[in-house]
């Protein structure tokens, strides 16, 4: 959905939601995504138009806390680690991708790879209270 | 698509760790395939879960283990066409969607 529409569908969704119940939220977080093969880093992806986007929700609960509907209880980051089991696996997953870019160095470079990669995203889990 | 995601578990394990989802009447949205689905429905009272992918919703029923069947249920929607009843809810869980 488009960031400009988040906090309409948050309010939405809140009126769901019990008084003192909650919301947890996760959400991918910059830095870009690093991609890793046999203990080499071979590249990052290009998070640049889509990590604005990610963290629109983010931002619109953060909004909503400001507003004295939400408190944030907790915050925990997280690294996820996908894993691929060669370079071309990892380039048709990332082709399917909407807002993350490839730098062209990466995927030639992940074109070559046999072996297993991993991708590692950074992630963050945060829990709100509804007032 | 051919990878395993976060077989090390940090990203369940984290969420779990968010919150209390014990008993309660959790409302996902954007669940997916249902990776983070299945880690919290065991202790849930009851999941009503959401993706605008019919591919991944469809793989998610297919998934879904017999013994959550009575207490999931997945549902093709966008964050913005989801409509419950107002307080109906007690928690709502956003994995990645928005």
């Amino acid at each position: 959905m488009e960031p400009e529409g988040v906090v309409d569908v948050l309010r939405q969704l809140l009126r769901a939601l019990v008084p003192g119940g909650v919301v947890v939220d996760l959400t991918m977080a910059p830095p870009d995504e690093i991609v890793e093969s046999d203990g080499e880093i071979l590249g990052h992806l290009d998070g640049s138009v889509f990590f604005p986007r990610a963290l629109a929700a983010g931002a619109g609960l953060d909004g909503l806390a400001t507003e004295g509907l939400l408190r944030l209880e907790r915050e925990e980051p997280v690294t996820v680690i996908v894993r691929y089991p060669t370079g071309n696996d990892a380039l048709d997953d990332f082709a399917e991708r909407t807002y993350t870019r490839i730098p062209a160095a990466l995927a030639r470079r992940l074109e070559t790879v046999s072996s297993e990669c991993l991708l590692y995203s950074n992630c963050l889990v945060r829990t709100f209270r509804k007032l | 698509m051919v990878c395993v995601v976060d077989a090390e578990g940090a990203h369940l394990a984290a969420t779990l760790r968010a919150a209390a989802f014990s008993n309660k009447r959790v409302l996902e949205v954007g669940c997916g395939e249902g990776r983070l689905t299945w880690g919290i429905a065991p202790l849930a009272a009851s999941v009503l879960a959401f993706d605008p992918s019919s591919e991944d919703i469809a793989l998610a029923r297919a998934d879904c283990p017999g013994e959550l069947s009575e207490k999931v249920r997945f549902e093709v929607a966008r964050a913005e066409e989801i409509d419950v009843p107002p307080q109906s809810v007690d928690l709502v869980f956003f994995s990645w969607s928005l």
